[in-house]
């Protein structure tokens, strides 16, 4: 079906953009909410469930080598409860891409193209990744490949242009209510680390597979560092009323003003964010048509990449009614969401083929 | 939104999806030919529902139903 390979650092950084990209948008106002000044500790707690994810995936991989999620679920619960399994996946992967799809366009919508309407934006942002998935995982990879460098650069000089306005002051008193709030600060972003579990459909496409798991947890902790980074500068820049704002990071680029001449870099942002995006729709684009395929045994994914990107297209559209919703939606019940249907199935699935295996070698 | 032009545009972007796979529609298998039609016809399916009851339940309120207990023992609100 796919005849490409990747290489374990393009793996990596697939997953890389795959988390950062919305990670940075709404999350940091939500931490913010939670863990206020304690907000930066929040991501190294949330990069436990990222590494737990890692694990369960490559051991998953190491029980069924060369098989993705889709196709060892049916062999470890049976035939028709694999399929629920799988279908349960395929709808989850498809809900979401419709989820990031519409926080796409309602960012994209609410700071720069007021007038655009967001079906337009939504779907010129499927349909040039819906190019990237026909192209296969190595497309994708490549694309990973060229962009993530220049998100990183950008994000790194944004910081170090934030350094003026930095007042350090903002993150005292360390811990001032005990250790929980960073850790209620850490239930979403948490959440987004469950993502690792997309490994799970690429390493059967890795070419060095034996380095799979060192460069997933190298990306683990690479997002783990850019959103510490990330919330540090924030908190820095904006303080105790980072919680009020949507698009936190957004409001505190606007603070750049380098000698009254290098000022409104915000477009930067877009322009890094919709890079970042683009890599994260096609990433879980790539996997959904993937899974779809391989869950009804078809032999060329190809030919279902529009359809599908059609009913991404609809179900961002349904996802929600307006941004606060979607906010509130995101902020509440999606990290348990996530995490159940990405960490705790695969979980299980886990002890199935731990008993599956058992008394044989692994 | 106006509905008519809503629903043109639906399916002019499904008879584009079909005319543009056109080539590989006819070289595929039964079963993609198949998996092909039928997924075309649920997104057709699915746009005229939203276009007509914009309002009409999705699977976000079926998630948040489900595991709203769980956000509000964290208290998460």
């Amino acid at each position: 079906m796919e005849k490409g390979k990747i290489s374990a650092l393009q793996l990596a950084m697939m997953l890389y953009p795959a988390i950062i990209a919305t990670a940075i948008l709404l999350v940091p106002a939500i931490t913010a909410h939670h863990a206020k000044q304690d907000m930066w500790l929040s991501p190294i707690w949330a990069a436990v469930t990222g590494v737990i994810t890692v694990f369960i995936a490559v051991r998953l991989f190491n029980y069924y080598p060369q098989k993705t999620a889709i196709e060892y679920s049916e062999q470890i619960a049976g035939k028709w409860l694999g399929k629920f399994i799988g279908f349960v996946f395929l709808f989850f992967y498809l809900h979401v891409s419709g989820i990031i799809v519409r926080e796409y366009g309602e960012f994209i919508i609410g700071n720069f193209f007021i007038r655009t309407p967001l079906l337009f934006i939504m779907g010129s942002m499927i349909l040039v990744c819906a190019f990237a998935v026909r192209g296969g995982v190595e497309v994708v990879a490549r694309l990973s490949e060229v962009a993530v460098p220049v998100v990183i650069v950008v994000i790194a000089l944004f910081i170090i242009m934030l350094i003026p306005d930095m007042e350090i002051k903002n993150m005292f008193p360390i811990f001032e209510h005990g250790i929980m709030p960073s850790l209620k600060g850490a239930i979403i972003p948490q959440s987004w680390f469950s993502e690792c579990f997309l490994i799970a459909f690429l390493l059967p496409y890795v070419a060095n597979q034996k380095d799979g798991q060192k460069y997933a947890l190298f990306s683990v902790a690479a997002i783990c560092s850019t959103l510490v980074v990330v919330n540090f500068t924030v908190l820095f820049v904006l303080g105790n009323i980072t919680a009020r704002f949507v698009y936190p990071v957004m409001s505190a680029v606007r603070y750049i003003s380098i000698a009254d001449f290098l000022e409104h870099l915000e477009a930067f942002v877009m322009a890094i964010w919709v890079a970042g995006a683009f890599l994260k729709i096609a990433v879980f684009y790539y996997v959904l048509v993937l899974s779809t395929a391989q869950w009804l045994r078809l032999s060329d994914y190809r030919l279902i990449v529009f359809p599908i990107g059609f009913l991404i297209l609809l179900f961002g559209n349904w996802s929600a009614p307006n941004v606060m919703e979607l906010s509130h939606f995101l902020g509440t019940s999606t990290p348990f969401y996530l995490n159940t249907v990405q960490t705790v199935i695969p979980l299980l699935l886990l002890l199935g083929a731990k008993w599956r295996h058992r008394g044989k070698k692994a | 939104m106006n509905t008519a032009g809503a629903l043109l545009g639906s399916i002019v972007v499904v008879v584009l999806i079909f005319l543009l796979e056109l080539p590989r529609f006819r070289r595929a298998e039964k079963k993609e030919k198949a998996t092909f039609l039928v997924l075309l016809g649920l997104g057709m399916a699915l746009a005229v529902v939203l276009i007509y009851f914009p309002d009409v339940p999705g699977p976000t309120q079926l998630v948040h139903y489900i595991f709203e207990p769980l956000a509000r023992v964290f208290k998460l609100e």
